[in-house]
């Protein structure tokens, strides 16, 4: 309840969810909110050109390197075990000029 | 059974599945379903195409296997008014669970539900984004019928017949939105 209230109240165009249990959020707040979703994955998932996120001390995670536009606005969803992946995701999109309008961990 | 949809959007979300040559491995091309997530308007359409489809089935929960089916299993779930189970990979979570052993186009893992999850009797209908090897789906399925849940069928945005997956999973009635096969088989 608590994220669909964020998400309601902010702007953003995309989800982007931390695999696993980012998705089962993020893919609902997209969905009932009408926004896109883009899954942020384990290396080698993906299966198109990829943009690979450097974790410390933890296994690195790929995006989708088309879903990276600058000047869009995300909402970046994760689960409470998965900070320093939400941490590193949000670096890299900050870098790229997306704007993480805000997360929900 | 396979039973394709006839919505008139179908052939749009058919267009903007992507393939990808050589993945995950060389001579292997893999049909790529995030342009579908990632706009909004195919994302709503292709969600309201599966939920049409599968609409006169009668069941309460739509299971999805991790991760994909978490893509798509909750939205699909949402639009239906039904419960998700989330079938997760073995984490070293502390609950008492069952676990199955399968393979599917990666590799091979291990699924698993912590007993008691769903109820005797419980209808499921087992979601992923496509049927490949047909594994995913078929250990999904046995899982739930271990805790005593009734599969109704496997629902998919797109079928491929060259991996012979739909005939691991002949048993249960299937819904997809079509049929994608790689083109250079």
């Amino acid at each position: 309840l608590k994220v669909i209230t964020i998400a309601e109240t902010t702007k953003f165009d995309t989800v982007l969810a931390i695999e696993p249990y980012g998705f089962i959020t993020g893919s609902s707040i997209a969905y009932g909110l009408g926004k896109g979703f883009v899954p942020v994955r384990k290396q080698g998932k993906l299966p198109n050109k990829t943009i690979t996120i450097h974790v410390d001390q933890h296994d690195p995670l790929e995006i989708h390197a088309d879903a990276v536009r600058p000047g869009s606005n995300v909402l970046l969803v994760g689960t409470c075990d998965c900070i320093a992946q939400i941490e590193a995701v949000e670096k890299m999109l900050v870098e790229r000029g997306v704007n993480v309008t805000k997360r929900c961990d | 059974m396979v039973t394709f949809s006839s919505g008139a959007r179908v052939g749009t979300l058919r267009q903007h599945v992507r393939e990808i040559e050589d993945f995950p491995r060389k001579g292997v091309w893999t049909q790529d379903v995030t342009p579908l997530f990632q706009d909004p308007a195919l994302f709503q359409m292709m969600i309201a195409e599966v939920a049409d489809l599968v609409r006169k089935v009668e069941f309460d929960l739509v299971a999805g296997v991790e991760s994909r089916g978490f893509m798509i299993g909750p939205p699909l779930a949402s639009a239906l008014g039904k419960g998700f189970l989330p079938i997760a990979k073995v984490h070293g979570n502390k609950l008492d669970t069952i676990q199955v052993a399968y393979d599917y186009e990666y590799s091979t893992d291990v699924l698993e539900l912590p007993k008691g999850t769903i109820d005797p009797g419980t209808r499921v209908l087992v979601v992923d984004d496509q049927v490949v090897t047909g594994g995913t789906a078929l250990a999904a399925a046995s899982l739930i019928e271990r805790l005593g849940g009734n599969v109704v069928g496997c629902a998919f945005i797109l079928t491929q017949s060259y991996y012979d997956g739909l005939q691991a999973i002949r048993k249960y009635p299937v819904y997809a939105l079509f049929e994608k096969n790689p083109s250079n088989q």
